[in-house]
Order: structure tokens, then C-alpha cells, then sequence
């Protein structure tokens, strides 16, 4: 199926298994996502749900023991997943494709200059003719995360981490790419800097077209930036909707349990927790894979439901099946 | 009241020295830099603050993990030295870490976690530590208990191995617990159990709490009173209600205002945070040591003299010069909040 | 410790490993029940009186599998068992007849030729002629000679006789005419005709056809039997491996732990004198107490282990420094735990784990630097080692007269011991060093 606007960034069916002595790991179990341009996703999910594989696989990062690596990517009305290794390197990742990883402040080559690290990225891009204009792009880079310029000569460990932070996003964006992959920006990060962070994110949403897919287990922070957003749940999404709809009425039990075991610092909201835990991604039941802790289980429970669109969403779950048909 | 009072803190400083070559002192870290705190029997305090605020050494020192330089702790009538043999004390207050997995030797089972603190304070015999260490587990619903006690810590998933840490804290019969960060590395639907089960344990068995977090919106769910602490310092007390509703120091408004809801207007607005770094401990500005980012500095003010400790109103304490009634700041630059 | 073991099952190189060294301990167990230390150490130490009826230099017997290879074996024959003529002359005077036969089957030479003679006598010793009886039938002269009691009559050596054949007795006295360089096999005789003076003395002789094979594993240049070194060297390489590397392992631990634990000047005073250590020469020191001081094997166990405690304890400490801050260590202390305790309930066992594969490499390490010294002449001589078996070879230039069993057989086991330490130290370190482990 190929989409039509080429601006269009999808991906279809992802799968990533891995190979461990016991069994294979299903981390990202077919996942499928359409983000327009400008737009934001967030991906909610607790630990263990897959999806740091998710970011690993958009971004063929991959370890020496995958088993399975399947499905489509589409960037620029080309399908990514299926360039070679080298073409990918050179003509996708970072280029078009970038990536801010988890614990990113850490990321940071401790005996290079941030300027010089920086630089490397459109360097190794050719993206520069030469050192200078390097430079003088990595300048306007930094400004734009809001960091001031005689840090460029720095090394990481005489700086905060969020200074930190700020110029590992610098690092992403510095090759104008169309889409970035977050994972847990902020986590590791004081309220305070983790603000800011937003605020910087928000401006650059703001005046480019990038496209941001934002992975994170906190809730309350994903609602900063999300234009779209989809839980993931034992390696699957299990609700994908705008993000408007979502904070407010969430659909899926997980997303509804979820959304109730969040603290809220303003209103008066009760807790609940939720019961059991999530399932191994070794040997995923049969089935609805929520179906053991969800309050709402039924006896159709036990075959795996697709996902139903539900008023512009997807939601994967029987529970909707009826309303599903119905439009 | 006074035999009310389970812990009292006065002046307590507690500072890091810093070395080069191994003998030549640089200076000094104050990581807590004059902090006054009391608690009453079965309260649940917060302290909050980001990380480098000297939260967790605070914590620390109360535990008596670190010496303190000045100042003192008086637990129970009885005061805190930090030279003596302390064990009447560490057998009195339990600890809470945050990361449940470093917090438990990985190469010990479930019983000999537990049993080891009561092996260490002399309790016995043996009946009677299985008798504690059965109950312990009941008490943070780690049941069937015979399924958990030859396991190893790996063998658990991250909410039930801090269950287990709240159960080794619980098992000397503590009449104070200290939790740093207790939630903080769980996922988000397991917190909900923990911070309840918390709370159960405390109304059950009239526990004082002080809950150490960076968290301001679980605190809510726990805890009475707040400490803001910043800079080695505690900026702010109150009750959790009067300071969600009126918070008083510039800064506690800030983290306020930083913190998000899960709300999709989030997305169309930025935030109005102060910018710049929290204050290095090992040189802390002049006076008030939040002046070089406060939205509200008055110049020739927060940065000469240092805040007083001011209580705008009942119960709730701030060390900020726009709550001055002393007179040192003039009437008309005076805010209310 | 179960799990590491079932895990252990993965890597072939460890089971090799561990076969190898099953195989060496079943050797020890073998040589130590079989051959008691104290008769190890008399045989070893014996001397010509132990050996005298083994060849030099012999290659071992079990080669003449291989075709082309033909090695003589030895052939001893007793006058106890053959038969004899004694006829009275007078006067106590008696004549004695005897004939030693034997057969010789093998195409190569004899290596030597020599009879024992066992007589008494007061003061007369007995005169003997000796003839030599081939399979064809010819006879030659030997010699005319007075016997002595545990004397020994040296026919390969004897150079008059030399002379007389034309070559070397122990080839002259077997060639095959029509094959000159292989042996005439058959029936072989040797007569010897004597008087006895004294009514009282009586004489009996023992020939031995020394061959050029012997046994399993040779001789040496001292006519010893190669076995009792090599079998006798494995349970002292494994001990004195085994020694060395716990004595070693256990003092850095203890002193890694001390120094972490209570920091301030004591960690900086054992990391001063670790720092000296570290330049120092342990060879240089072990060969200087050996020349001056002692050779005996305890002593050098004992300063390689003081040599080698303090050369581990940067990376043991580096381990305990981490561990140190672990949070179950500050939650031990807000428990209570006294000091004590901590180090030996808390951190030790968090430690041990990792360094089984760097204490099971060590063994072998330690195996080769007794070796060394033996080589270099400083081991202790009074005890069978392999290395000593070395260092008997190269003072012998065993490798430049073709002696090359004398060397290879120490070798191999030298490599072998550590091959078998080493692969099951490098797979015990991939399931224990997690970075290292495969997916």
C-alpha cells in the first residue's frame, strides 16, 4: 500500500524479535503509525511494553540477535526498511531520520569538544563543506535550544544535565531531519529543566515542520507536546488517537487504568492501581494480552481483537466492536 | 506539645569537603546548610526539592548515615550524636530507598534480607525472627509468604521488591521511616500501590513519615505538611493544602507551575518557568540563594541580606524578603501573594 | 552457583577444559596413590643404585607402534635361573660353567652391555673368562677378569674389546653380517667359565642387554624413568597452582577490602605499597632468595603469593569502591551493621563471583612460573617436576643429540594444564562478566 502524500511519514506492521536463550522476544509486535507533517506522537507505555525497541527499530539500530525485522517504513514516498545498510546510513539516518535517546546527556563523547561533537554530525553527512560553516551552523543550532555560545568549547562534564540535554537535541536537529525519535527526553531531568526543555520543543514544533515521535512513560509530560497519541502495551499499540480526544476520554481499559493510576497535582482525583503485571514479551498470551488485568474482560477476550476505528481512533479492543461497525 | 514531638532538627548542617591531590581542601559542599524541621508522632512529611538541593543528604544525616557539622537531632527526648553508638536509634527509624533493586544484596534470599536486621540488633531466637519476618511480609501483602522467601531479588518484579524494602524497613517496629524517592523509579501504575500501601502502614501502625521526593503530585496523596527545600535549604512549610492554594516562595510557584497534568492544552502553551541552573552547592550565591533567578528579585535586598524565616500566614513558613515584616523592605515593594 | 554451572554446559571450550583437567587430577589422584612420596622422592633421588638396570636416554618403548621405528628393548638374564656345571678340583678349588642364554628379536642395536656380579668370597675373588655365543654360531672372546663383590663388568665400555671387534661391542656383537647396520636376531649366549677358590664363595652374574626403548614415557640421562616426574609433577604443578592462587586471591581480597572499607590513610598507605610492588621485579627477587637463600619449594610458594598479593589489589579495589556505594550497603548501615559485617557478609560475596575466572586463569600462570625457575635452575632439586625434567633436558642439550621425547613430553603437559585452566577461566568469565555474555 503506498500513501499518496509523500509528506506523509507512516509505518506499517513494524516487527522486531529478538533472539534470546529463552525464546524469542517479541518487542515490537506490529505496529503501525501515519504522521503528517509538523505533527507529534507520543508513545505512552510502562517498562517492558517495547517501546525503546520501537524507537530502535524505526531507526535500524539494531543488536547482533534479532530474529525478525519486518515491515515498511515510508519517508519521503520511500520505503526506508528496504534501502541497504550503507544507503540507509548515509542517505536516512540523521539526515532524515534522527534520534535522541534515552539517558542521552550520557551519550556525550566525554573527550570531545561539544562544538566539535556537534559539528561531526553534519561533518559526517557532508552536510558541510568544511570546518567553518560547520561551525557557524552549529551556532545557530545551539541558539535555537537556548543555549549560550561560549559553551561550544566545552566538554560535557563541566556542564548540567540539561544543558546537556539541550545540545543532544541540538545534535538531532542540526541536520534539518523530517522526523526525530525522542525516548524519555526529560526523565532524568528536574521539573524545572524538564519545562524548559518542553518550552524549547514546542517553539521548534512551532517554527519548523519537524515531526516528533516522543516516547515516554510519563503521562503527564507526553501531554506537553502531543498533537497525536498511542499506548503501547506488551509490544502493541493498543490506542491510537488525537490528542485532545485522548487526555479526556481515554477508550482502552489500559489507557483508562493508566490514565486513573496517574497523580494529579490539581483537581481532586482518587488512584487506582492496576492489578498483576504486564506479560513477558517471551511467549505473549493468546488472545487480548491486557485481558488478565483488564476489570472489563470478557469471553471474546480470548482471541486477539484488532484494532477498531472509533471515531477518527483505533482502539484494540471488543469492547468497540459494535461501535466500530456501526460507522 | 512537647512529647508529641518525635524528631526535632535544629541548625543542622552537613557539609562535604572537597580535596585535591588528596590533601588540600578546596572548599566545602553544603549540601544541607541550616535547616530547622520537627516532626510529631504519626505525621507524614514531604520534603521537596530537585535533585543538588541536599534533599537526599538530608535525609542521610537524619539517618545517621552522615555526620553532621552543626547542629542537632533529637529523637524521642534523646539526642542524635553522631560518634555514639547509634543503634538504639537505627533499630527506631527504617529507611526507603529508591532504587528497590540496588537496595536489597542480590545475592541474598528474600528471608535473609529481612532477617538480617534483626540478627544485627540482637533479636531473637530464631522463632521469633520467622515470626516477624512472616508478619513483615503480610504487612506489604507479599503473599503467599512461603512463595516469596527463598526468592532472590531478581526474581521479583520492581513493585514487589520494594515492597520488600518497605518490609525491611518495617521490620524493627520503627517509629520513623525515611523514604527517599520511593516510587520514583516504578512505573506509573505500580506507584499507585506503593504510595497506598504506605499509607495503610502509617494510619495502622501510627508511623511518622518523611517522604523525600521530586515528585510535588504524588505528595498529595501522602502527606500533611510540606518542606520546599532549594540550595541546602528548607524555602517553604506548609500544609500540602495551603500550598497548593497559596504557595508563597517564588520558587515553590515555579515548580508549580512546571509541573504538567496529563491535559492536551498543555501542548498549546509554553510554560513560564525560570530559566538557568539549580545553585551550585559548593559556592552558593549571596544571601538569598534563589535571587539569580527569581522573577521577583529586589536588588540591594535578596542579594545582601539573607531571608529570615517569615510566616505570612498560619502554619505556613517562608524564607523569601516579600513576606518581610520587619520593616527591612520598604512597604510599597512588598507583594502579597 | 548452580545456574553457573548449567550455564557453564554451553561452551564446549569449557567442558574440554574441564575434561583436561579432570584428566590432570585423575593423573594426581593416580601418581599419588600409586606412588607414595616418600618412595617418589627415593626413587627420583636414587641414583645409579635405583637405576642401574635401566638404559640411558631411552625413548619410550610404546613409539615401535609407528612403522619404521624400531627400538630394542631391555633383556636382563639371571645365572639364578639357567643352568650350571660346578666340578670340584681340590683343595676348595672349584670349576664353574655357566651359560646365560637369551633372545634377541629386535633389529636395532642394544644401547649398552654390562653384567652384575654378585659373589662372596674372603680372600680370593673368583676368575671368570667370558665368551660370546651368536645365533650363528660364532663365538668371540670378551675378556678374562677377577670378579668383586656388587661389581660390574662394562662390556660396551671395555675398550680392549673395543679394539678386538672392531667397533663398538654393543653393535659389533650383534650385526648382522648381511645387514650390518640391523641386528642378527636369535639366540644369543653368554659362557662364562670361572674359578672358585674358597669352598664358601660362590658367584652369580646378571647380564643386561640394555635396550633403546623403555617404558612410557623414556629415561633420562640419569637412566630415571620419566614417568615418576611426569606423573609426580602433576599433583605438585596442580597444588602449587592451586596454593599459590588462593593464597594470592584470598590476601589482595582482604587487603582490597580493608583498604575500601576504612579509607582515609589506611587505603592510601596499601595503595603506596602497592604502587612500590608493582616495580618491583618478582622475577629478579625470586631467582636472587633462590640462589642465596633456599630452593626449596615452600619458600617459593610463599614469596610468589607475597609478590603477588599486592599486584591484584587496584582491580579488586576498583570492584569494592563500587560496590561500597551500592544502596544495599548504606541500607545495611541505617540497620545497623557494624563494619565488620558489612565487609564480610555484604561485600565479599559480591565480589567472589567475578573473580573465580581471573583465580582460575591464575592457576595455570603460577604452574608456569615454577616451571620457569626449574628451567632456570632455582627449583627445588630434590623434587620431580616438570620443570625440573626441563631443566635436566636442556642441561643435557637433549634437543641438539635428537632427544626430543625428553623435552615434548614436559611440554605437552605443561600446555596442556594450561589450556584446560585457561578455557574454563576465559568461559566462567563469560557468564559471569554479563558484558561479555552472547545474546
Amino acid at each position: 500500500m503506498t500513501p499518496t502524500p509523500s509528506e506523509t511519514f507512516v509505518i506499517e506492521n513494524l516487527r522486531l524479535y529478538f533472539r534470546t536463550h529463552q525464546g524469542p522476544v517479541q518487542a515490537v509486535d506490529g505496529v503501525s503509525l501515519t504522521l503528517g507533517r509538523g505533527r507529534t506522537i507520543v508513545v505512552v507505555g510502562e517498562s517492558g511494553c517495547g517501546k525503546t525497541s520501537l524507537g530502535r527499530a524505526i531507526l535500524r539500530l539494531l543488536p547482533r540477535n534479532v530474529q525478525t525485522y519486518s515491515g515498511s517504513v515510508w519517508l519521503n514516498g520511500v520505503d526506508v526498511m528496504a534501502l541497504p545498510e550503507e544507503q540507509f546510513r548515509q542517505q536516512v539516518r540523521w539526515t532524515q531520520l534522527a534520534w535522541v535517546p534515552q539517558g542521552a546527556m550520557n551519550a556525550l563523547n566525554p573527550v570531545i569538544g561539544i562544538g566539535d561533537q556537534i559539528a561531526e554530525a553534519l561533518l559526517a553527512h557532508q552536510q558541510a563543506d568544511n570546518p567553518l560553516s560547520a561551525r557557524r551552523a552549529v551556532e545557530e543550532g545551539v541558539g535555537q535550544v537556548g543555549v549560550p555560545l561560549d559553551f561550544l568549547d566545552r566538554y560535557p562534564f563541566e556542564l548540567s544535565g540539561g544543558m546537556r540535554q539541550r545540545l543532544v537535541l541540538a545534535m538531532a536537529l542540526i541536520t534539518h531531519p523530517d522526523v526525530i525519535v525522542l525516548d524519555e527526553p526529560t526523565s532524568a531531568l528536574d521539573v524545572l529543566t524538564q519545562a524548559n526543555i518542553m518550552n524549547v520543543l514546542k517553539t521548534i514544533k512551532r517554527s519548523t515542520d519537524t515531526r516528533f515521535i516522543l516516547i515516554t512513560h510519563d503521562i503527564a509530560a507526553s501531554s506537553e507536546l502531543a498533537d497525536d497519541a498511542a499506548v503501547m502495551y506488551a509490544g502493541q499499540f493498543v490506542e491510537v488517537s488525537g490528542a485532545d480526544q485522548f487526555y479526556r476520554e481515554p477508550l482502552h481499559p489500559y489507557s483508562q487504568a493508566l490514565m486513573a493510576s496517574v497523580p494529579a497535582l490539581r483537581g481532586d482525583k482518587r488512584l487506582a492501581a492496576i492489578p498483576g503485571q504486564p506479560p513477558s514479551l517471551i511467549n505473549p498470551p493468546t488472545g487480548c494480552r491486557f485481558a488478565d488485568r483488564c476489570p472489563a474482560r470478557f469471553s471474546k477476550c480470548s482471541e486477539e481483537p484488532p484494532l477498531f476505528p472509533v471515531g477518527g481512533r483505533l482502539v484494540k479492543c471488543w469492547l468497540y466492536e459494535e461501535r466500530a461497525h456501526a460507522e | 506539645m512537647p512529647n508529641d514531638l518525635l524528631l526535632s532538627i535544629r541548625d543542622l548542617h552537613t557539609w562535604f569537603e572537597l580535596r585535591r591531590w588528596g590533601f588540600v581542601r578546596v572548599g566545602f559542599v553544603h549540601a544541607v546548610d541550616g535547616v530547622d524541621f520537627d516532626l510529631h508522632r504519626g505525621e507524614a512529611v514531604a520534603i521537596v526539592g530537585e535533585s543538588g538541593c541536599g534533599k537526599s543528604t538530608l535525609a542521610k544525616t537524619i539517618l545517621g548515615l552522615h555526620l553532621p557539622r552543626q547542629g542537632e537531632i533529637i529523637f524521642d527526648g534523646k539526642p542524635v550524636r553522631g560518634r555514639e553508638d547509634l543503634r538504639w536509634y537505627r533499630a527506631r527509624v527504617g529507611y526507603i530507598q529508591q532504587d528497590p533493586y540496588g537496595a536489597v544484596p542480590p545475592f541474598m534470599r528474600v528471608q535473609r534480607i529481612l532477617e538480617e536486621p534483626l540478627i544485627i540488633n540482637g533479636i531473637g531466637p530464631k522463632d521469633e525472627r520467622v515470626g516477624r519476618i512472616r508478619t513483615a511480609l503480610e504487612d506489604v501483602k507479599l503473599t503467599p509468604v512461603d512463595d516469596f522467601l527463598p526468592r532472590f531479588p531478581h526474581m521479583l518484579s520492581g513493585g514487589q521488591q520494594q515492597r520488600l524494602v518497605i518490609a525491611r524497613a518495617m521490620i524493627l517496629q520503627p517509629q520513623l521511616i525515611v523514604a527517599d524517592e520511593p516510587v520514583s523509579m516504578l512505573d506509573a501504575s505500580v506507584r499507585v500501590e506503593i504510595l497506598q500501601l504506605l499509607r495503610g502502614l502509617q494510619e495502622r501502625y501510627g508511623l511518622s513519615v518523611i517522604y523525600i521526593t521530586h515528585d510535588l503530585s504524588t505528595v498529595r496523596y501522602f502527606c500533611e505538611r510540606v518542606c520546599v527545600m532549594y540550595g541546602g535549604l528548607i524555602i517553604e512549610r506548609a500544609s500540602m493544602a495551603d500550598l497548593l492554594r497559596t504557595p508563597r516562595h517564588p520558587y515553590t510557584q515555579a515548580l508549580l507551575a512546571a509541573i504538567p497534568d496529563p491535559d492536551p492544552a498543555n501542548a498549546h502553551r509554553l510554560r513560564d518557568v525560570p530559566s538557568g541552573e539549580p545553585p551550585s552547592l559548593l559556592h552558593p550565591p549571596a544571601a538569598c540563594r534563589f535571587h539569580p533567578r527569581c522573577p521577583s528579585f529586589m536588588p540591594g535586598i535578596c542579594d545582601i541580606h539573607v531571608p529570615k524565616d517569615f510566616e505570612p500566614s498560619p502554619g505556613q513558613h517562608v524564607l523569601c524578603w516579600l513576606y518581610d515584616d520587619t520593616g527591612l523592605v520598604a512597604p510599597s515593594s512588598t507583594k502579597r501573594a | 552457583m548452580t545456574r553457573t554451572l548449567r550455564e557453564l554446559r554451553r561452551y564446549p571450550s569449557a567442558l574440554a577444559g574441564l575434561a583436561i583437567i579432570g584428566l590432570l587430577v585423575a593423573i594426581s589422584v593416580y601418581a599419588v596413590v600409586a606412588i607414595p612420596y616418600g618412595e617418589a622422592i627415593r626413587l627420583w633421588n636414587g641414583g645409579e643404585g635405583v637405576w642401574q638396570r635401566t638404559p640411558r636416554n631411552a625413548w619410550p618403548a610404546w613409539l615401535t607402534v609407528f612403522p619404521g621405528v624400531h627400538l630394542s628393548q631391555t633383556v636382563i638374564v639371571s645365572s639364578t635361573g639357567t643352568p650350571r656345571r660346578e666340578v670340584e678340583l681340590g683343595s676348595g678349588v672349584r670349576r664353574i660353567t655357566m651359560s646365560l642364554p637369551f633372545d634377541f628379536p629386535y633389529q636395532s642395536f642394544p644401547q649398552e652391555l654390562s653384567v652384575f656380579w654378585d659373589t662372596s668370597y674372603t680372600d680370593k675373588a673368583p676368575q671368570v673368562t667370558l665368551r660370546w655365543r651368536r645365533p650363528d654360531g660364532t663365538e668371540t672372546a670378551l675378556a678374562e677378569l677377577s670378579v668383586k663383590p656388587s661389581d660390574s663388568y662394562r662390556i660396551s665400555s671395555d675398550q680392549r674389546l673395543q679394539q678386538a671387534v672392531g667397533g663398538r661391542p654393543e653393535v659389533a656383537l650383534f650385526a648382522d653380517p648381511r645387514h650390518p647396520d640391523q641386528s642378527l636376531r636369535g639366540r644369543y649366549e653368554l659362557l662364562i667359565r670361572g674359578f672358585l677358590f674358597e669352598p664358601a664363595s660362590h658367584l652369580d652374574a646378571q647380564l643386561v642387554v640394555y635396550g633403546q626403548g623403555y617404558g612410557l614415557a623414556g629415561t633420562d640421562g640419569q637412566r630415571r624413568d620419566l614417568m615418576i616426574a611426569l606423573l609426580w609433577g602433576t599433583p605438585i604443578a596442580l597444588a602449587f597452582g592451586l596454593l599459590a592462587a588462593v593464597g594470592s586471591t584470598v590476601s589482595t581480597l582482604v587487603i582490597a577490602a580493608i583498604g575500601v572499607w576504612y579509607g582515609g590513610w589506611v587505603d592510601g598507605a596499601i595503595q603506596r605499597i602497592t604502587e612500590v610492588n608493582l616495580i618491583l621485579p618478582s622475577l629478579p627477587i625470586l631467582i636472587m632468595v633462590s640462589t642465596l637463600y633456599s630452593r626449596s619449594i615452600w619458600v617459593i610458594l610463599g614469596l610468589v603469593i607475597v609478590l603477588g598479593v599486592f599486584g591484584g589489589i587496584k582491580g579488586n579495589r576498583a570492584l569494592f569502591l563500587q560496590i561500597k556505594e551500592a544502596p544495599y550497603i548504606e541500607a545495611a548501615r541505617a540497620y545497623g551493621a557494624g563494619s565488620l559485617r558489612v565487609v564480610l557478609h555484604y561485600m565479599l560475596p559480591r565480589v567472589v563471583p567475578v573473580l573465580v575466572p581471573s583465580f582460575v586463569t591464575l592457576i595455570p600462570s603460577f604452574v608456569f612460573l615454577e616451571a620457569t625457575l626449574a628451567v632456570l635452575g632455582l627449583g627445588d632439586p630434590s623434587v620431580p617436576t616438570w620443570g625440573k625434567v626441563l631443566e635436566d633436558a636442556y642441561h643435557s642439550g637433549a634437543l641438539f643429540v635428537g632427544q626430543y621425547y625428553w623435552v615434548v613430553e614436559p611440554a605437552v603437559l605443561l600446555v596442556l594444564s594450561g589450556l584446560g585452566f585457561t578455557m574454563l577461566g576465559f568461559a566462567l568469565d563469560r557468564i559471569v562478566n554479563p558484558r561479555l555474555r552472547e545474546m
